[in-house]
């Protein structure tokens, strides 16, 4: 069996799945006001202009707060939370590196767009996904630690 | 009014209100921002600062939606005035409500009419190229996107041509009504119910999206 499926073998072993049942819970604990955007935002891209991380990134949509919603809460409220461990990398990508939650974009019907990236912030949280800066702090955080431990014990 | 007009009066009317009772709901979580004791005066901060002086003002317009996208915004305004505006002063509708209800809205004469539907036709025609042309637009665009655009111009275009006699009048009318109800009927179920959105969460539920005891620092991490 291990030389006639070596790969799916592999796969079962190396790939990481997101905790849908937790996912879940975060996005019912939110659910009319999610239900709320998804259902009345018309596409109208009227925020592109509102986020400066667009305008300085030559008006790339991604960088968009609608496309940022779409793609990230978006994608895990229609997918009832089923989605792959690299989608939900893509995400935590989307909600960090290309928003920073200024709060300055401006939505025509006013629906809360910061809103909807921390809840995806929290659903990322959940599954133990940080951006490299929080990743970074944890690794300060334990070096400091040992380095602390290393001293008592020579004190000691 | 035959049945199928009630059965769309129903469905829209049932429809809108179970939305709006769900907008309403969502006030009833309505909370001050930060919580009482933690500043003094707190709930009597202003969102905004008042801009009175000339250059402020020239700021807060150099910022707004009407100097970055002008064209589209006075298109869009255009675009929802004429589509609740037309149907309603419409000579011909009106003459059909009042043999039906006896009540009757005020008419503009038929060329007027005629050229406003022209120029709504203009305004999807203008939507439609945009969504297809403009990259911020097409990198969101759905099937959803292009159907609620279809819907709000069927019943308009069947109509002008109905009007023209462009194709055969009795398949056009018949189009015409079955779009209009069928755009009516699809309000509350679909991305349309920006129509109810619009004026709830802009003037009536500002704060709704935080709920009960959480404080913005912790909503925003």
């Amino acid at each position: 069996m291990l030389l006639v499926f070596p790969r799916k073998i592999k796969e079962a072993y190396t790939t990481l799945t997101p905790d849908t049942d937790a996912i879940m819970k975060i996005l019912k604990g939110h659910k009319e006001t999610i239900e709320l955007f998804l259902d009345s935002c018309v596409h109208c891209t009227f925020c592109a202009d509102s986020c400066f991380l667009q305008t300085n990134h030559k008006k790339d949509p991604t960088f968009m707060p609608s496309h940022k919603v779409i793609h990230s809460l978006g994608m895990l409220y229609r997918r009832k939370g089923r989605v792959s461990w690299e989608e939900l990398e893509q995400i935590r990508d989307v909600v960090w590196k290309k928003c920073v939650l200024c709060t300055r974009c401006d939505c025509l019907l006013h629906l809360d767009i910061p809103k909807m990236i921390s809840i995806a912030r929290d659903v990322c949280r959940s599954q133990g996904l940080v951006p490299e800066v929080e990743q970074d702090l944890e690794a300060i955080r334990k070096s400091v630690e040992a380095a602390d431990t290393a001293e008592r014990a020579a004190v000691l | 009014m035959g049945p199928m007009m009630w059965l769309t009066f129903g469905i829209f009317l049932i429809g809108m209100g179970y939305r709006v009772f769900g907008l309403v709901k969502l006030t009833a979580k309505r909370q001050r921002l930060i919580p009482p004791g933690v500043y003094p005066n707190a709930g009597s901060i202003p969102i905004e600062k008042e801009r009175t002086s000339l250059r402020e003002r020239f700021f807060h317009f150099r910022r707004s939606l009407m100097a970055r996208q002008p064209v589209t915004l006075l298109v869009s305004i255009v675009f929802h005035l004429l589509l609740i505006s037309v149907p309603v002063f419409l000579t011909a509708h009106n003459i059909l409500m009042d043999a039906a209800w006896g009540v009757r809205a005020v008419s503009l004469d038929e060329q007027t009419t005629d050229l406003l539907t022209l120029l709504f036709l203009g305004c999807c025609l203008f939507f439609l190229i945009r969504r297809i042309w403009v990259g911020n637009v097409r990198s969101i665009s759905t099937f959803g996107d292009f159907a609620i655009l279809f819907f709000a111009a069927m019943p308009f275009l069947t109509g002008a041509m109905a009007y023209h006699q462009i194709f055969d009048y009795q398949i056009l009318i018949i189009l015409h009504i079955l779009s209009g109800q069928f755009m009516l009927m699809a309000i509350p179920f679909t991305k349309l119910v920006h129509m109810a959105v619009f004026f709830f969460n802009r003037w009536a539920a500002r704060p709704v999206m935080f709920k009960k005891n959480d404080l913005i620092t912790k909503e925003f991490t």
